[in-house]
């Protein structure tokens, strides 16, 4: 397996990186089928969903994924977990390089990485009870022994705030907030390392959200995870996270500490998504700006920025030309502007 | 202009009968905005539907009345309510995608409004009836091009054609505010507008909500889940919890004093963006199954920190604690 050369020799196991996103790419391409091919003139077309991003997730640290719905935030966790096959690039976990993993290799890797799905309701097998959805991963990850299994799967769920006796329940006897439960000890099943979070708690209600956040971060402490955490509602992003990187149309506008990105934005449309959020509090109410139109179609973005479009400070022809890089303009905090 | 007294709507359910909506008082002025706010199942969607009687099978509305302009809509006939419903009283669902119809072009649907309404009344009929039917068409397309323009949707010569699943989550929303505007109602129902919405259109859709309600003085009642949304939107706050009121008043004082042990709560559970983080607030327990509520009782008796014993025995009147501002908690009694 290819190793990845380490810069000047050090690659910091234990607080270094710990995920190595280089230049992914996710292009989803729909072809017309023979017929259509024939009677119209339709070509094929090319979705890029995840277009050239690049980051690094420390180990330990919660990584906070913001963005709003169609770019390409959920592509980008469930590629980084090689759901789905990346179109290029590279994904390096502790300094190995899974992009192309294959068989045991790749099994290895997905003992390590987990995910936790959206939509607790669609997420559960109807049909099968919470023992049979737990007992699969646990199946997978070498525990043959059914006693054992039953003693894990006992404790996971203990763990994760449920009766054990509900073990032979089915899916639909539980609320949305113990269905995400399920969800998380299935994530936890095979003691992963790292969990790409996707929208864990936007099906939810208010009360139960803080819940499951609390357990997250519970879990993170006690078992020294790795998260990446996707999600569109800012205020939970930042409770969370240490880190946020800001997507728009399938690309990283900014990235950089949590304090960074919600106190001094420096992208517009950073800036835009932070003013739009509600708040209960009258005086931290912002300046509202108010982005026009709506996010456009990931199939043949707009040249240049690809916030021009919708852009309130565009200086220009430059911006609607050129694409701008992600520069660190602080220390750790990265921006693709013009401005900067 | 809208008040509702004493509104009960029960399910007859197998488990037994849940009583979704125990109880109700609301009234609304004209051009005021109302929120009603809770988590799912506390009952705030059916009180909305029950405005327009629009209560699914197998639920009822057993008690109470609504009073719109001085009438009770509960003692309407059908056809009188169907003329109601769209013309006076519109209603915004949540889910935009399921609320249009997939097979027709969005432009139709909102035209189907102002027909069914008969807003642009047809001449007399005679031997050239068909020609008029034309004319009839022609201004009424006129009339959805004007809506669709109004509501921030951009070509709507071209727009009016095309199918729902040809617009965005926020273009479906948008054209859904125009079926509800085409007959310029006096209230407008929104149940959860924005829920399934992004936040930077969600603003947008709650900036087009606020120019329509200031510029045609329309009242709207806005159910949401979401307090922040409801602080900012709304000009008065009713929370709800287990099919009653537990706390109402004017927005600020709802919001910066609230009183309930509930509001309390919801408030501390909301993750804020300030400086220094914190664990957030839980509520503890779960929601009471509502076919199994007791019979009196305060029923966040099992959750409620501030409890004291007399909660677990006394029915609590919704208690006017100052001017405007009412609460449902024995502390204030």
């Amino acid at each position: 397996m290819y190793k990845v050369p380490l810069k000047d020799g050090v690659l910091d196991m234990e607080n270094g990186t710990f995920i190595q996103i280089k230049n992914l790419k996710k292009y989803f391409i729909e072809e017309p089928d023979l017929l259509m091919k024939l009677v119209t003139k339709k070509k094929k077309r090319v979705v890029k969903a995840v277009d050239d991003i690049s980051l690094d997730i420390n180990k330990g640290e919660t990584l906070g994924l913001v963005g709003e719905s169609g770019c390409g935030k959920t592509t980008l966790g469930r590629t980084i977990v090689r759901l789905y096959e990346p179109t290029e690039g590279k994904i390096i976990f502790k300094g190995e390089d899974i992009t192309e993993a294959r068989g045991e290799k790749l099994k290895e890797y997905r003992k390590k990485a987990q995910i936790i799905f959206q939509n607790p309701y669609s997420s559960l097998n109807p049909r099968k009870t919470v023992r049979q959805i737990l007992s699969v991963p646990l199946i997978a990850s070498g525990v043959k022994d059914p006693h054992e299994r039953e003693e894990r799967i006992m404790y996971l769920l203990n763990r994760v705030g449920l009766n054990y006796r509900q073990m032979d329940s089915y899916p639909h006897e539980f609320s949305g907030g113990q269905r995400q439960r399920i969800g998380i000890a299935r994530a936890l099943a095979m003691s992963p390392e790292f969990i790409v979070a996707d929208e864990p708690v936007s099906a939810l209600d208010v009360s139960i959200q803080a819940q499951i956040i609390n357990l997250l971060e519970e879990l993170k402490e006690e078992l020294n995870l790795t998260y990446l955490f996707i999600a569109h509602d800012l205020s939970v992003v930042y409770h969370v996270s240490d880190r946020v990187a800001v997507m728009y149309l399938g690309k990283i506008v900014e990235m950089g500490k949590t304090e960074d990105i919600f106190f001094n934005p420096l992208h517009p449309y950073t800036k835009a998504l932070l003013s739009a959020i509600p708040s209960i509090d009258k005086s931290k109410r912002r300046e509202r700006i108010i982005l026009e139109g709506t996010v456009p179609s990931p199939v043949n973005p707009p040249k240049g920025c690809r916030f021009s479009t919708r852009c309130f400070v565009k200086k220009g022809k430059m911006c609607e030309e050129e694409e701008p890089e992600l520069k660190e303009v602080e220390k750790g905090h990265f921006v693709a502007c013009h401005l900067y | 202009m809208l008040e509702i007294r004493n509104l009960k709507v029960v399910f007859q359910t197998d488990r037994g009968v849940v009583k979704a909506v125990n109880g109700i008082d609301l009234s609304l002025e004209r051009g005021k905005i109302l929120g009603l706010v809770g988590e799912s199942g506390s009952g705030k969607s059916m009180t909305l539907l029950s405005i327009l009687r629009l209560v699914p099978y197998p639920g009822k509305i057993v008690e109470g009345e609504i009073l719109f302009e001085g009438e009770d809509l509960l003692k309407k006939s059908a056809s009188q309510m169907r003329e109601i419903r769209g013309k006076d009283i519109a209603m915004i669902f949540q889910d935009p995608m399921t609320t249009l119809n997939p097979v027709f072009p969005v432009g139709e649907q909102i035209r189907e409004s102002l027909r069914v309404h008969n807003i642009i009344k047809p001449e007399k009929e005679g031997i050239l009836g068909f020609l008029r039917e034309r004319d009839r068409r022609k201004k009424e397309y006129e009339k959805v091009v004007e809506l669709m323009e109004k509501v921030g949707i951009s070509y709507p010569e071209k727009r009016y054609f095309s199918y729902p699943h040809q617009f965005s989550g926020g273009m479906q929303q948008r054209a859904i505010i125009a079926i509800a505007l085409s007959c310029n109602p006096k209230l407008l129902l929104a149940d959860e507008p924005t829920t399934a919405l992004d936040v930077t259109i969600q603003a947008q859709i709650l900036d087009l909500l606020r120019q329509i309600n200031e510029v045609n003085g329309t009242s709207i009642i806005f159910v949401t889940h979401d307090l922040a949304v409801a602080a900012e939107f709304c000009d008065e706050i009713a929370v709800m919890y287990a099919g009653q009121i537990v706390e109402k008043g004017p927005v600020d004082k709802v919001i910066e004093e609230p009183k309930h042990p509930y509001t309390k709560g919801l408030l501390r559970s909301i993750p804020k963006i300030t400086r220094k983080k914190e664990k957030l607030y839980v509520i503890p327990g779960n929601v009471p199954d509502l076919a199994f509520l007791p019979p009196y009782g305060c029923p966040f008796y099992e959750r409620c920190e501030e409890a004291v014993e007399e909660c677990k025995e006394a029915t609590i009147p919704l208690i006017e604690v100052s001017d405007g501002e009412f609460v449902r908690c024995i502390k204030y009694l």
